[in-house]
């Protein structure tokens, strides 16, 4: 299997960058996130989203170092195990349970899967004046994370109050 | 339903709206489409973890 492609943080967009053989510049943003703070009523840092995406529209050909190098950051993420990532797919392009199922099929082939937790739930939410979407969500965190419990129940928590309490 | 739990529902359901609104104003950044101060505007931090 070949390796990752080289990246470098970009002190200008504040993303990770890469380009692939096809020329094509990928970026990835991690999103600082409040979500568990605002449901707990406390601080819980070290949270982010992660958002990978092509800064243009171009069809990227299967390469299988674009995941290799996604992989690789991730892995780097978790070095500090007080890390904890969220991946979301909303649907606005009803792709989203196609996205859902790649991410998923990604971490089941990961080495990491034995130190890195991941929790996967999809969430029903409905906002005023649209209609209610499904929103696929995992969550990730190391297993030596110190919120370890906290970081679960929070998430329990969530699914509880979206799925059962209609 | 108690009080608590619909400020809870509320409170869920604003932060994963804004959780996608994020993702999607972070998407636009990435393509060019809107700039980082627009999205800082929003409240949106990018950070360095690695």
């Amino acid at each position: 299997m070949q390796g990752h492609y080289n990246y470098v943080f970009d002190n200008i967009t504040d993303t990770y960058n890469f380009t692939t053989r096809n020329d094509i510049l990928y970026r990835v943003a991690f999103v600082v996130d409040e979500t568990f703070s605002s449901i707990s009523g406390e601080e819980i840092p070290n949270i982010y989203q992660l958002v990978v995406e092509k800064a243009n529209d171009e069809t990227e050909p299967l390469d299988s170092r674009v995941s290799a190098t996604i992989e690789n950051i991730i892995e780097r993420f978790f070095n500090d195990e007080r890390n904890a990532l969220i991946y979301i797919c909303s649907d606005t392009d009803n792709k989203a349970n196609l996205r859902n199922k790649v991410f998923n099929r990604w971490y089941q082939k990961s080495k990491y899967k034995d130190v890195i937790f991941k929790i996967e739930k999809a969430l029903p939410i409905k906002s005023p004046g649209f209609p209610e979407q499904q929103i696929y969500t995992s969550f990730m965190f190391h297993k030596q994370n110190p919120n370890y419990k906290k970081l679960k129940e929070i998430y329990n928590k969530i699914d509880d109050v979206l799925n059962n309490d209609k | 339903m108690s009080n608590k739990k619909e400020i809870n529902r509320d409170v869920i359901i604003k932060s994963f709206t804004k959780m996608v609104s994020d993702k999607e104003s972070v998407r636009a950044y990435i393509k060019g489409e809107t700039t980082l101060k627009a999205i800082t505007k929003k409240g949106i931090k990018l950070a360095r973890p690695l």
